[in-house]
């Protein structure tokens, strides 16, 4: 893998800095499965997906960010279900979720979540 | 043949997410009940297929003793932000691991040293196991507890 070195990209018209499309990219993403046996489809510098009940995941990283001030955004689908998804801990090297129903905040499986990460890595 | 260690971990990743795609399934997972938690459901962990294959390709991964490494950081008082991350990318690569020596590196990557190397209690609470002896139907998935072998 050739490295090139250079503080600004442009397409002879518009220019931007090199930092902001290494800082915008995703560092991981995931593709997963939470229901059956879960299971991730594929991925980008994650190292395992771990169930810990109904719609309870937890999430490590193969390479670790800087710290756990990372961003996380997410999208799930639900057997159709509208669910809310909450980030419980942060850790430089993983993370857990937690998903429950929008109408009543019961724990809810998700069958299709798409998650990625934006931060420094380590 | 590529050389993984000219690259930083993540990198590595990214030369060999190009050159191995549609990466299958592992074939076991880990059982494990947190003993922090003794009222929690068991939990099962699985791999990443393109970290699983990476582990069992060798050359790529770092010794397991570098994740502690940096969790004993993270959890020192004033914690900002890894100073030693070169580690994950400068020290030399493990070689290939069976499927069985990856899932027990996995254990000790991702899963809480109270699990793996603290507990000293009598239940059983860490097993590696096929993954078709999982259960799929989640019907009852809060009262999954780890069977105890008959003493």
């Amino acid at each position: 893998m050739s490295t090139i070195q250079a503080a600004n990209i442009s397409d002879g018209t518009d220019a931007v800095g090199t930092e902001y499309v290494i800082n915008g990219s995703a560092k991981a993403w995931v593709n997963f499965n939470g229901t059956g046996t879960v299971s991730i489809r594929d991925s980008l510098n994650y190292s395992s997906i771990s169930d810990l009940g109904v719609g309870d995941y937890s999430l490590s990283f193969s390479s670790n960010f800087s710290n756990s001030v990372y961003s996380s955004p997410y999208g799930c689908s639900s057997f159709g279900i509208l669910t809310d998804g909450r980030f419980l801990s942060y850790t430089s090297s993983g993370y857990s979720t937690d998903f429950r129903r929008s109408n009543n905040g019961d724990s809810q499986d998700v069958t299709d979540c798409f998650m990625s990460n934006f931060g420094d890595l380590a | 043949m590529i050389n993984y260690t000219q690259h930083k971990l993540w990198e590595r990743e990214l030369i060999f997410k190009d050159q191995h795609k549609d990466l299958p399934q592992g074939n076991y997972a880990i059982l494990w009940e947190d003993p922090a938690e003794p009222n929690e459901p068991a939990k099962v962990t699985r791999p990443s297929p393109t970290w699983l294959a990476m582990a069992m390709h060798g050359g790529i991964l770092p010794p397991v003793d570098v994740y502690h490494v940096l969790r004993e950081d993270e959890e020192r008082d004033g914690f900002i932000r890894h100073t030693r991350g070169h580690l994950l990318h400068q020290t030399p690569p493990v070689d290939a691991m069976t499927e069985e020596e990856a899932m027990e590196y996995l254990v000790m990557k991702d899963l809480p040293p109270r699990v793996w190397r603290d507990y000293k209690g009598n239940r059983s609470i860490l097993k590696i196991v096929p993954v078709n002896l999982v259960p799929t139907d989640r019907a009852h998935r809060n009262a999954w507890k780890i069977k105890q072998e008959a003493a």
